[in-house]
């Protein structure tokens, strides 16, 4: 299993772990290779957990997830925390070409949430003449950066922010004011220029020490309206 | 720790994932079927309502079935079309197949939607196909310890596959089924150094084939860790097969029966071997008659192995042969060869032709090395062949018009029917698809 065993070529290295699957994470838009181990991901799914259940979604509700499969380490967790919730997940992938598959499981569906809208998704449903303010009106609309900006005067959404610092993933609760991020796991420091930094705290595949995520954003600290504390970022 | 013991240890055939089940005698795998048939129709009858609706309107219930002779004897069809009028008369967008009750739900996936609106299959965390390709992963040399390469999709279930290989040690780098993806392919090829890839297609080999052109990387060398790699989608062209194979790879067809499970084929590529405990496979002529092993048929297929919503004698539309006799690999399922899809069967001049019978000779011109076409099918009867295919404008000798005439009179002399040809640059028709395929026979 060496060749999953990775030491941190970002920052400090900790003892390896195996990995369980193997996604990615991106920095300014760059690719790198994210191995996550069971723990991992079985600790991110508490993390989404707690998000989700700020809403706390009815049993037997749908919800839509948006990802391609590289997007494992992010999703997985999120789908399995979705699992436990007895929430059906429903899935499309991000791509311009995926217009018809979200148009279908929406209107099929009383999908409730959606999550991971990207802006090439948004692309492909209004060149296919879908508007995307009125396919997504009445449900949580997850947004990646790109999305968000383009949904934001959007009315009748409840429009929260999908935030990737590198590894760690910052989402919105119910509360909309800023996206929490897991401090158990990740530590967020911020650099003199307003660059986030981002640091694993516990025994990961790959671990991080002070990484630059190449975001540029703010980081609260006071307790947030859903009563989770630690930090929430604000781009 | 060791464990001093007086007992024989019992030796188990480390070729296949599953040994009790892959070599199972064939009474045995019948008896299996029954017992599992005879489990599951009073739940399907009662859970689902298309099954329901088909049975009474047959004059059946469950349990006037009492054997699996009883079942092929008397159980009446149901077809794409059935689950469709079901979904659209009653507004059950499962089709009336949900058997389970929405608790028991997990997730729902759905068809790529090749050739019109994807159908959903709602499913729990795993499904049959998932246990159908762990035997093939395992046959082709994957071991805990092991990294997979899984290039797919996210809404055929691809994240909980992923997930469920690392309950036995695998490794699973799940990246998507795009050509825009190929360098992250590459790249996890050279660092991980996988033992197995799910899966290629001819969308994936076309863009292989331009990357390596393009950047000189050794395919060697990129793949040299490789024991196997799936293919699927559509069948394999030849040139496809051999490019590939100068590449160091050895490629295992994939299918599935009708969704309901999946069919890989062995080292021996004698066949798609159809895993019989997960699904009951019957090939079946029109009036619902058995066609004897080696005869064409259509395949139809009914789920041992979904708790949620089984195909209950499912007609598939997929032209097959099929073989019931062991293979040389040593398993004992059937084995059947997929002929084409019954729907994208044409009739030209009275002749019956098959997307298959058109792919070698459209690949064989340079400019259309990729091999892709779509049929030009207004109605079923045609008086010409009418072909759009794709070409590679950087590829070009000569004009248009001359390959179009070229390819014209080589597919009219190979197949001894009026031809007409209409050139599309390829990248125009791979946005027809999903990722894998494109739709090869269209209206228009």
């Amino acid at each position: 299993m060496s060749a999953i065993s990775h030491s941190a070529a970002e920052g400090g290295a900790y003892p390896a772990r195996p990995a369980a699957v193997v996604g990615r994470y991106l920095i300014t838009g760059q690719f790198h290779f994210l191995p996550a181990s069971e723990r991992d991901i079985d600790r991110a799914k508490q993390a989404v957990g707690r998000i989700l259940d700020t809403y706390a979604f009815a049993r037997g509700r749908h919800t839509l997830v948006i990802s391609t499969l590289g997007d494992v380490v992010q999703m997985l967790p999120l789908k399995l925390a979705m699992v436990d919730r007895n929430l059906i997940v429903c899935t499309a992938d991000a791509s311009p070409y995926e217009f018809g598959r979200i148009r279908s499981m929406i209107g099929r569906f009383d999908i409730a949430a959606v999550f991971g809208v990207t802006a090439a998704v948004l692309d492909g449903l209004i060149a296919s003449g879908t508007d995307p303010a009125a396919l997504f009106k009445g449900k949580v609309v997850w947004a990646r950066p790109d999305a968000y900006a383009r949904l934001q005067n959007a009315a009748d959404i409840e429009l929260r922010r999908w935030i990737e610092l590198g590894p760690a993933l910052a989402l919105e609760c119910r509360c909309g004011d800023g996206a929490h991020i897991d401090s158990l796991e990740w530590q967020l420091d911020r650099a003199d220029d307003g660059e986030l930094l981002v640091s694993s705290r516990l025994d990961r595949a790959l671990s991080f020490v002070r990484m630059a995520t190449g975001i540029r954003a703010t980081l609260t600290r006071d307790l947030c309206g859903c009563g989770h504390p630690g930090p929430r970022v604000r781009p | 720790m060791s464990v001093a013991t007086s007992a024989p240890t019992e030796c188990v055939d480390e070729r296949y994932y599953d040994p009790w089940r892959e070599t199972m005698p064939r009474a045995d795998i019948e008896q299996f079927q029954q017992a599992r048939l005879l489990e599951l129709l009073p739940r399907a009858y009662k859970g689902a309502p298309l099954i329901r609706s088909t049975w009474e309107a047959a004059g059946l219930a469950p349990q006037d079935i009492r054997s699996l002779a009883d079942f092929k004897a008397r159980a009446p069809f149901i077809d794409k079309d059935h689950i469709r009028a079901w979904r659209d008369a009653h507004g059950d967008p499962m089709g009336g197949m949900l058997m389970a009750s929405p608790d028991e739900l997990v997730t729902i996936s759905s068809t790529s939607g090749t050739t019109g609106e994807p159908t959903p299959i709602p499913h729990g965390m795993y499904t049959a196909v998932d246990q159908d390709l762990m035997r093939g992963y395992w046959h082709m040399g994957a071991r805990p310890g092991d990294a997979i390469v899984f290039l797919m999709f996210t809404y055929r279930g691809g994240m909980f596959h992923a997930h469920g290989l690392s309950r036995i040690g695998l490794t699973a780098i799940p990246i998507a089924h795009d050509p825009a993806e190929i360098p992250r392919f590459v790249a996890a090829s050279r660092q991980f150094r996988p033992t197995v890839l799910m899966m290629l297609s001819s969308p994936l080999i076309i863009g292989l084939e331009q990357y390596f052109e393009k950047t000189g990387i050794d395919p060697l060398d990129v793949f040299s860790s490789y024991k196997g790699v799936m293919f699927g989608g559509e069948p394999l062209s030849p040139r496809f097969a051999a490019l590939v194979k100068s590449w160091g790879l050895e490629l295992f067809e994939f299918t599935t029966l009708g969704d309901v499970s999946g069919a890989v084929q062995c080292r021996m590529h004698d066949g798609m071997h159809a895993s019989e405990d997960l699904a009951l496979v019957e090939n079946l002529d029109d009036d619902g008659k058995p066609v004897p092993d080696g005869q064409i048929g259509e395949m139809v297929v009914t789920s041992l192995a979904d708790d949620h919503a089984p195909m209950i004698r499912y007609r598939t539309e997929d032209l097959v042969r099929m073989d019931h006799s062991p293979c040389a690999c040593g398993r004992t399922h059937a084995r059947f060869w997929p002929i084409g899809r019954k729907g994208d069967q044409i009739l030209v001049d009275g002749r019956s032709i098959l997307p298959r019978d058109i792919q070698p000779l459209v690949e064989a011109e340079h400019e259309t090395r990729s091999c892709l076409f779509q049929i030009i099918r207004p109605q079923r009867d045609l008086a010409a062949l009418r072909l759009r295919v794709g070409y590679e404008p950087a590829l070009l000798q000569g004009t248009a018009d001359g390959l179009a005439a070229r390819l014209s009179e080589r597919l009219r002399s190979a197949l001894n029917v009026p031809v007409q040809v209409e050139l599309t640059p390829c990248d125009e028709l791979l946005k027809l698809g999903p990722p894998h395929k494109i739709p090869r026979v269209t209206r228009q």
